[in-house]
């Protein structure tokens, strides 16, 4: 089927349209809102909205970017309002709380040592929560190109700015992150195991 | 010093320890039955904002019919308080005032006199 046909008739209101719409896009939506709220069940939520929204302003749809790329856009924008109105209402988690979340519902552990699986759990919790601490843009691209295996191209049409942009901005972040994740280490007096 | 120094590369190697699961991110797929889960909610918001529409109709038409119940009472009083009031001339007037008050002007007359008819 022809990809303006399909435009048509999703503006149309057509369900069966509708449904190959979310059946085909469900899970890089999740997973994308995933990345920014890192709780399983808002990102469904979070998801069900982006649909809702994609749903209600089909019409405003011009068709110069792939129907994926806007639904990307719309599931960055609400991920974003979503996190603002959670800091508003100051329910921040704190690193303990998502180390527990995840041991508990999250995600199942590596094939590996408890011990070796526990450290690991440990720095991904850490990972995740300085990536929260991230200036907004150079989030929005690590969380693209990261979690949704993105180029830096489709990432670039995404968040509408060049590649360049992109690379910069992946590479700040990365840099950010580091010195970030040093910070937390030496804070938390994290004793080198060779001395 | 020197273990200043240890202490610094070895939190620089944790640290990228750490970094490199970026790459190992984890990936979440929607539960199944994702589509028949927001078909259920968009069914349900439908009702909601039509349930929502109706009582924003009762309301606007509740303060339509407020703003001239109110008009016309204002309206009415008005009319009332006009044809309460006695239509009088001034001499009626006068004449409540005495009445009312006990006034009695004294009716003499040459009390104006100019002294001219003096007889």
């Amino acid at each position: 089927m022809d990809d303006s046909d399909f435009i048509q008739r999703l503006k149309d209101k057509d369900q069966s349209a509708f449904r190959t719409l979310v059946e085909t896009n469900q899970d890089r939506i999740v997973n994308t809102c995933f990345g920014f709220v890192q709780n399983r069940q808002d990102a469904e939520d979070l998801a069900q909205r982006v649909f809702m929204e994609a749903f209600r302003s089909i019409g405003k749809f011009r068709g110069d970017s792939q129907m994926a790329t806007w639904l990307y856009r719309i599931a960055v924008n609400q991920s974003l309002n979503r996190i603002k109105s959670t800091k508003r209402r100051g329910t921040t988690r704190s690193l303990e709380g998502l180390i527990q979340d995840r041991r508990e519902k999250e995600l199942p552990a590596a094939p590996e040592t408890a011990g070796a699986g526990l450290e690991r759990e440990e720095r991904m919790a850490l990972l995740q929560s300085v990536m929260k601490a991230l200036p907004k843009n150079q989030r929005i691209a690590l969380t693209l190109n990261k979690y949704e295996d993105l180029s830096y191209r489709e990432v670039a049409k995404i968040m509408e700015i060049s590649e360049s942009a992109v690379t910069a901005l992946i590479n700040r972040g990365k840099v950010n992150l580091r010195k970030r994740i040093l910070a937390h280490f030496e804070k938390s007096g994290n004793k080198p195991q060779s001395i | 010093m020197m273990k200043n120094k240890d202490s610094d590369v070895h939190f620089g190697h944790e640290a990228d320890q750490t970094l490199v699961l970026l790459d190992e991110l984890p990936k979440v797929k929607a539960r199944p039955g994702f589509y028949d889960r927001l078909n259920y909610r968009m069914e349900l918001e439908k009702e909601l904002d039509s349930r929502k529409y109706s009582m924003q109709w009762v309301v606007r038409k509740l303060r339509v019919f407020a703003a001239s119940a109110l008009v016309a009472g204002a309206i009415f009083l008005g009319v009332f308080i006009g044809s309460a009031a006695p239509a009088s001339s001034d001499a009626e007037g006068i004449e409540t005032l005495i009445s009312t008050y006990g006034i009695s002007v004294p009716e003499t007359p040459g009390y104006f006199s100019t002294g001219n008819n003096q007889s």
